[in-house]
């Protein structure tokens, strides 16, 4: 339970508490990322096999195992090109009405393997002689594991007529993402701040402003020995390569108190200090993108 | 989750203004709504209390009903998430009107799994008024009432192990009522709850073998779809339907029809026979609408792989009439596959959604019926050639204003058009996820549709 009234008493009437930094666009970090995928032609309906038995490196470069998937889908955009798709999963804007179809897969403990048949949805399975033809849209398969954050793999398979092709590899490099930022691009945080308030964080994104509930886990990270650069040469690993972390469940808040966290080595937050390099990140662990999509730098003066 | 957010004002003695008969007035967001907000109030002496809020700074704009008391508690409903809401009460008494001072409290934000709703079209002056109640069905099953900007302004928690295809008003008016069952039909899970606005669960009880469908009759009982499975000589086991009562009493349910006795839809293989929706057996007629009509006292079930809608005496189970593959009218035979959700309008015309062979598309369609000639006639329709073809649910809701809601189902869209087919508003849900079945709120204080 996160009582949070004290910080009304501080505000008087309508103005912001003293510590509170009221999160805007502007504070956090640039981010772009360039998403590639490779297409496998396939016999136009006809059963194929998807073999990932030599997927050991996923999209974004993390080491995993192939039987580490644990869902596997297979989506139709009947309107949508290769290249339309990508922007899209790049974007993190694929929305319902884009979808002409969906199959899905829950591999069994070591299944590496699946045939186009073995999918389903509800209970209706696929039928490729219908389903998978040449002239229907774009086949994207996307691989998804329970405890990574986001798009494992994801590759396209291309129906055509008179092709000779019994299997698709989801292997590695089959698909990869390019990321680059520039995490102190924004106006840093004051040194004094000890509460935040997001409520109206309005983060631009390609289809529409970032939703406020998507925000999920608060994340501090404090380096004493680190630069910006390296952080964003590791910027996949920014928490677990930080002098100390501080996490927090922020599901359903939109103001949090920072000296109520207590970080994984057992420290809690005393406020930020300025000998040491300090980010805040408002992160979304159910959405297919790993970046956070807020980042902010203390100000360190 | 427990907050208590950003209350100011009367406890903390900032706005001015009145002078108050109140003696508190505590504000809280309800503990598993946290777009509903909660009202403590006491009085020195007993009166009839109502609150008015509002957001951007007014605290006007919505009014709660009244109640009568030294004390209570109001909800303030309809607020969307993350917003500051001034509010303010008054009491009448004897004649004269007090007034409390004006507080703020700010909403609490969704759970994380709630996905977006994005508003495509809207014109505010040509939409029927009121919110949309339903529910995303699946992955995850989110009910809500979101209003015409896409704001979900009341829901319960998302889940992932269950379907909830529907959410409606409840006869009272005060609360909702939602079914849910498992996803893949391996256990019989199935049961309907009822909700208060302000988040509790007032009643639930089992609903065996329960799916898709339910209603709530005026009397208060409730009638659900269940699957029926019996074996047969030449198939093993198939998958029908029953329609079954729950008496408002408690007693025993009521089985009041079943496929099996209905001499008109015939047993056999079609497109979807060999589906495994159910794990019981053959997907034989997979029904997937039941609906009440209370003018007609007869109840109208859509069955989805039979292309048949068909109504029944609500007391002998009889076929009154029918449309589609098996249907008593005759009607234009490139007309109906997979109908989802048929009912009665107020002017005795029958609508549903189909997706008519040989199109890649689904269709609202309205007809009517002429008993005489034993024929059945389109005679409003929208869907032709705009390109929404609904693989799974759908319906086509009339409103208040004569508008069409049309709910293309799987495909994540909900568009209102006028009856001459121009769109007044439309929404779609994110990826993953589409519109179980809707109904229209009209106010959270008065009357629904």
């Amino acid at each position: 339970m996160i009582n949070l009234s004290i910080l009304s008493l501080l505000a008087g009437c309508g103005g912001t508490p003293e510590g509170t930094a009221l999160l805007t666009a502007e504070q956090s970090y640039d981010f772009s990322n360039v998403l590639f995928a490779q297409s496998t032609v396939i016999t136009s309906g006809v059963d194929t096999t998807i073999n990932w038995s030599n997927l050991t490196v996923d999209q974004l470069g993390r080491e995993m195992s192939p039987d580490s998937i644990d869902t596997m889908l297979i989506v139709r955009f009947e309107a949508l090109s290769h290249e339309e798709v990508i922007q899209g999963a790049a974007d993190d804007c694929i929305e319902q009405p884009d979808i002409s179809g969906v199959v899905e897969l829950h591999p069994e403990e070591g299944q590496v393997s699946a045939n186009l048949t073995d999918f389903s949805f509800m209970g209706y399975e696929i039928d490729p002689a219908e389903q998978i033809l040449e002239g229907m849209g774009s086949f994207l398969i996307t691989a998804y594991s329970d405890d990574a954050i986001g798009v494992r793999m994801m590759h396209f398979i291309e129906p055509e007529v008179g092709a000779d092709a019994s299997t698709v590899e989801l292997e590695n490099g089959v698909a990869s993402v390019d990321l680059s930022m520039d995490i102190d691009a924004g106006t840093p945080l004051p040194l004094n701040t000890t509460s935040i308030d997001w409520a109206g964080l309005e983060l631009d994104t390609p289809c529409g402003t970032f939703p406020l509930n998507r925000f999920d886990r608060l994340t501090v990270v404090k380096y004493d020995d680190l630069t910006i650069a390296d952080v964003e040469n590791d910027f996949l690993y920014m928490d677990t390569i930080g002098t100390d972390v501080w996490n927090a469940d922020i599901e359903g808040l939109s103001l949090f108190d920072l000296t109520t966290m207590t970080s994984e080595t057992g420290a809690p937050f005393d406020g930020f200090t300025p000998d040491s390099l300090w980010l805040v990140a408002l992160r979304c662990m159910t959405c297919d993108n790993p970046a956070p999509p807020y980042i902010a730098v203390v100000d360190a003066e | 989750m427990n907050r208590i957010l950003l209350v100011s004002g009367f406890m903390f003695g900032c706005s001015g203004g009145g002078s108050s008969e109140f003696t508190n007035v505590d504000a809280s967001i309800a503990d598993t709504v946290a777009t509903v907000v909660k009202v403590n109030w006491s009085l020195e002496e007993e009166a009839q209390v109502w609150f008015e809020y509002g957001i951007d700074g007014a605290c006007e704009g919505h009014e709660t009903s009244s109640i009568t008391g030294s004390q209570g508690e109001t909800l303030l409903l309809g607020l969307p998430p993350v917003t500051d809401v001034c509010f303010v009460g008054f009491a009448e008494l004897g004649g004269d009107v007090v007034e409390a001072e004006s507080q703020t409290i700010r909403t609490g934000n969704l759970p994380s799994a709630f996905s977006t709703m994005t508003i495509e079209d809207y014109n505010p002056d040509k939409v029927a008024p009121g919110y949309i109640v339903g529910s995303n069905a699946i992955d995850p099953a989110m009910l809500y009432v979101v209003n015409r900007e896409g704001e979900i302004v009341w829901y319960q928690e998302p889940v992932n192990e269950y379907l909830r295809p529907q959410m409606i008003i409840s006869q009272s008016g005060d609360s909702f009522i939602y079914n849910e069952f498992s996803k893949d039909f391996t256990d019989d899970s199935s049961k309907i709850s009822r909700v208060s606005f302000g988040g509790e669960i007032i009643e639930e009880f089992d609903t065996p073998d329960g799916h898709h469908s339910f209603q709530e009759l005026p009397d208060g009982t409730i009638v659900y779809i269940a699957i029926d499975v019996r074996e047969t000589d030449e198939w093993g086991l198939v998958v029908g339907d029953s329609v079954v009562e729950i008496p408002p009493d408690g007693s025993d349910p009521v089985v009041v029809y079943t496929v099996w006795d209905d001499p008109n839809i015939e047993l056999g293989p079609h497109s979807e026979w060999d589906s495994t929706f159910y794990p019981q057996g053959r997907d034989w007629t997979h029904a997937n609408y039941i609906y009440y009509s209370e003018d007609r006292d007869t109840y109208t079930i859509s069955f989805r792989n039979v292309n048949t809608v068909v109504e029944f005496d609500r007391y002998t189970g009889e076929t009154i009439r029918s449309v589609g593959r098996f249907g008593t009218h005759a009607t234009d035979p490139g007309l109906i596959q997979y109908p989802h959700a048929g009912y009665w309008t107020a002017d005795g015309t029958l609508m549903f959604l189909t997706s008519p062979p040989g199109t890649n598309e689904s269709w609202g369609v309205e007809m009517s019926f002429d008993d005489q000639n034993m024929e059945a006639e389109l005679v409003w329709s929208y869907g032709n050639d705009e390109g929404h073809k609904a693989l799974i649910l759908g319906e086509a809701l009339r409103l208040s204003n004569d508008n069409t809601l049309v709910n293309f189902g799987s495909t994540g869209r909900l568009i209102e058009v006028t009856p001459d087919g121009e769109e007044v508003w439309s929404l779609y849900t994110s990826i993953g996820t589409f519109p179980g079945h809707t109904t229209i709120l009209e106010d959270f204080y008065g009357e629904d549709q």
